[in-house]
């Protein structure tokens, strides 16, 4: 393991300094966009309060992991023209994941909360010097609703990671793609396994269900399903999600170490 | 520097490799040397060139101890090896910045980037380095990458048809600059078709056909073969008639020995490959015997 802050920092400078006319292109426009989306809602329903456009945050969270998953993240190695260069430049190949890991991770959606909170304060002073009376407020990036974007942010992270350096193009339409593949077909073998081993209790749970499929893990045990203690079924639902994304953070970088053009 | 035994290598298409590139490749070349990679289209020279960077897997890459550069398996790009290497590819594109602001960021990773070396090389190339990269010709990026490369100080510089899209004086810049810059423990491997742009530069050769390879010394091939104008009673390896008059190269050494033009090697190696080594190895054997 060989890492160096400074080249990761460094890297993360070079490769953005590379990117930077078309990176402040872009960000301008989406926080243009962001500011204007606040205000036409607000101005719209005047009594809405910033809660209340949280939808406009979470769509806007999404963007950014479009844009920076789907977009930017390892972007240096796919075009033939210039991997060459990036795969030759010195630093280990856990530095260059570290510097791709950092800025899709922490840097994007931490900048995205200043952007939000910063594009809140402009709508609110435009308000304020038009004089008009909304009960529009400024977003609290250290609140409730702040950790929720990031969670919702972070939760998606390690699947287009992956994707991201496993597809050249169309990562995000090839990766929702294979995932949806994956849980469908997971689903199917569970459903399958299960009944199997449990047919009375898969037929049963239809039979009570009128049909519907319900997966509940900590049920009482007269319920018709198997038992399972509930703090042992939490912490093996816990550890298959994290190990997950432990998982998808691990085969990104052993799919770096691979590439070669 | 450089030593490679029986080094194999197969782009992959799809699942399965195809034909190969490289087939059994071998030559060991030392260090301080300025090195022309010659070979007709699709030998594979810059494959070979993207190999000893590390860009690519060889075939049978397990077998890490039969292709050693700079004392590393160049495939697993270790920090130690990229510090001591650098690679100006045929074709590449730069980024939509200043050149002074883009050579700021990337020399940080080169621990013996000289800064002035660079400022001087951006002159003598007649490159502006406050001038956007992306709106510079093809030359002028050519030109600001070999100064950049240059400047690294790397030990192991590799150029892939470094004077494509140069105009003559930018040529004889380049030429000058890397004579001037090159220090003695620092190897230069030039690929180019261009045998001429390098004749002033290199003092040994890789010859590479789709059948073999070898790294020839320029300085004693004299000992092996000698260019003869005019008709020749000695063995012929290969002849061209050039303003009416033949041009030979002969497997003899002569005393009145005139230095060997690139360009009839080159020609000699490409269509009578195994006579021509065949001198050369020859002569080897002797010397290696009566020593």
């Amino acid at each position: 393991m060989n890492v160096n802050l400074v080249r990761v920092a460094t890297y993360i400078r070079l490769k953005h300094a590379t990117e930077s006319s078309r990176l402040i292109r872009l960000i301008s426009l989406f926080f243009a966009g962001l500011c204007a989306l606040m205000f036409l809602l607000s101005s719209v329903n005047k009594d809405s309060l910033s809660e209340d456009i949280t939808g406009v945050y979470g769509l806007g969270i999404l963007i950014v992991a479009v844009v920076i998953l789907g977009r930017h993240t390892f972007n240096e190695f796919k075009n033939p023209l210039e991997s060459v260069g990036w795969l030759t430049l010195p630093a280990s190949t856990e530095e260059k994941w570290l510097a791709n890991f950092l800025v899709s991770f922490l840097i994007a959606p931490v900048v995205y909360i200043l952007a939000v909170t910063l594009g809140s304060i402009v709508v609110k002073i435009l308000f304020i010097s038009l004089g008009w009376n909304t009960a529009f407020e400024i977003y609290n990036p250290i609140s409730a609703s702040g950790l929720d974007l990031l969670t919702g942010y972070w939760i998606i992270h390690p699947v287009l990671f992956f994707g991201a350096i496993y597809f050249n193009k169309s990562v995000i339409m090839k990766t929702s793609a294979m995932m949806a593949i994956v849980i469908f077909g997971l689903l199917i073998y569970t459903f399958f396994v299960g009944w199997l081993l449990l047919p009375d209790v898969i037929t049963d749970d239809f039979n009570m269900y009128n049909g519907e499929l319900q997966l509940e893990w900590d049920m009482e045990e007269d319920s018709g399903w198997v038992h399972l203690a509930p703090t042992w079924s939490k912490f093996v639902l816990k550890t298959l999600f994290y190990g997950s994304f432990l998982y998808f953070w691990v085969l990104s970088y052993l799919r770096l170490r691979e590439v070669d053009v | 520097m450089i030593n490679i035994d029986s080094l194999n290598f197969s782009y992959v298409s799809g699942i399965r490799r195809s034909q190969p590139v490289l087939n059994n490749l071998s030559m060991d070349i030392p260090p301080g040397r300025s090195v022309g990679v010659l070979g007709a289209n699709g030998v594979g020279k810059s494959t070979l060139l993207r190999l000893i960077a590390g860009t690519l897997t060889p075939d049978f890459a397990s077998d890490r101890g039969t292709f050693q550069v700079l004392n590393h398996f160049p495939r697993d790009r270790s920090l130690d090896f990229l510090q001591q290497i650098f690679i100006v590819p045929e074709s590449f594109e730069l980024p939509d910045i200043s050149g002074h602001w883009y050579a700021d960021r990337l020399c940080g990773f080169y621990p013996l980037f000289d800064a002035e070396l660079f400022s001087d090389l951006l002159q003598r190339f007649e490159l502006d380095h406050h001038h956007i990269l992306s709106e510079m010709s093809f030359g002028q990026k050519k030109k600001f990458l070999v100064a950049f490369a240059l400047a690294t100080r790397c030990p192991l510089i590799l150029m892939d048809e470094p004077t494509n899209g140069m105009d003559i004086p930018s040529k004889s810049a380049f030429r000058d600059a890397v004579i001037e810059t090159q220090r003695d423990d620092q190897t230069i491997l030039i690929s180019t078709h261009q045998v001429r742009d390098l004749e002033s530069i290199i003092d040994s050769v890789v010859l590479m056909n789709n059948d073999v390879s070898s790294w020839v010394d320029l300085n004693l091939l004299y000992q092996s073969i000698s260019q003869v104008n005019g008709d020749s009673e000695l063995p012929i390896l290969y002849s061209e008639t050039r303003l009416g008059s033949p041009v030979s190269l002969v497997a003899a050494a002569l005393d009145n020995h005139t230095d060997i033009d690139l360009e009839l090697l080159f020609n000699a190696f490409h269509y009578n490959s195994d006579g021509l080594l065949n001198a050369i190895q020859s002569t080897e054997a002797n010397k290696e015997a009566s020593a």
